[in-house]
């Protein structure tokens, strides 16, 4: 299999697509932009029977990834299930980094209980796992923790403060779309590209 | 486990080529991010332009850090 382009600077968010995880969602954006990563998720990806192509390919061309696994409940609509989607794409992301000496992607796993995931995926055990506590700062902390930069690193309050100009913008943002939710593909672009602008005050300080 | 990023922060341009944005509604986004922050983004809306610019920078840092 030919081996796509890494862009470095690349971060596969691995998270949930629900109202309820917004707030880290949005979360995930402004830490990841602030670090000088640019966040690439499957809801850029269209339906399709290519669709688990695309993840991979997606997941191959990702400098880093980040998988939350927080959301282990059963979600609310019938047939009430958990969802795999997350589990299953950190095992891509890690199966790619360990074949063929790719070790040089690196990937990152979050949780929101400290201890729980060596009950839900315990052949991770071993594995730093960070936890967020389902915080908004607990993800930007977590980030802080998981990532370092020679030059630019983004404090806390800087992180914060991305965030909150990120969410005060939602509303233009979806209002502009037509859209009602976050978790659509043309918002996501959004959100991404503004937060970039937005990081210009640590990058540019 | 901590990973340290060494490489610079990609340009607006890149990023909106990346994710497959158009160059006018990332110029949009800037602006609104200029609102939020009360400081000028900019973003070039041609390609050609934008690419001059990231390199003519990328050169200036370089000579800075020589000096």
């Amino acid at each position: 299999m030919p081996r796509p382009a890494v862009e470095k600077t690349s971060a596969f968010l691995n998270i949930p697509y629900d109202k309820q995880f917004e707030n880290l969602y949005l979360a995930y954006i402004a830490g990841l932009t602030a670090f000088g990563l640019v966040p690439r998720a499957t809801l850029e990806i269209p339906g399709g029977s290519r669709r688990l192509d695309r993840i991979f390919e997606l997941i191959q061309t990702c400098g880093f990834s980040f998988h939350d696994l927080s959301r282990v409940q059963r979600d609310r609509s019938t047939p009430k299930t958990p969802r795999f989607n997350m589990p299953f794409e950190l095992g891509l992301a890690v199966a790619w980094s360990k074949s063929g000496g790719r070790n040089d992607q690196v990937w990152f796993v979050l949780e929101a209980v400290d201890r729980r995931i060596l009950k839900s995926l315990s052949d991770l055990n071993g594995t730093d796992v960070y936890v967020h506590g389902s915080q908004v700062k607990g993800v930007l902390r977590a980030l802080s923790n998981a990532l370092v930069r020679n030059v630019n690193q983004p404090t806390l309050q800087q992180m914060m403060s991305l965030y909150r100009k990120l969410r005060r913008a939602v509303p233009s943002i979806l209002n502009n779309r037509g859209a009602s939710s976050t978790f659509e593909a043309r918002v996501f672009k959004d959100l991404v590209q503004l937060a970039a602008s937005l990081s210009k005050d640590v990058s540019e300080p | 486990m901590t990973a340290a990023i060494t490489t610079p922060f990609p340009t607006l341009e890149e990023v909106a080529d990346r994710i497959g944005l158009s160059r006018k509604r990332a110029k949009q986004l800037a602006a609104l991010a200029s609102e939020l922050t009360g400081k000028q983004v900019t973003i070039y809306t041609d390609a050609k332009k934008g690419a001059k610019r990231s390199r003519q920078s990328a050169l200036k840092k370089v000579a800075f850090k020589k000096k």
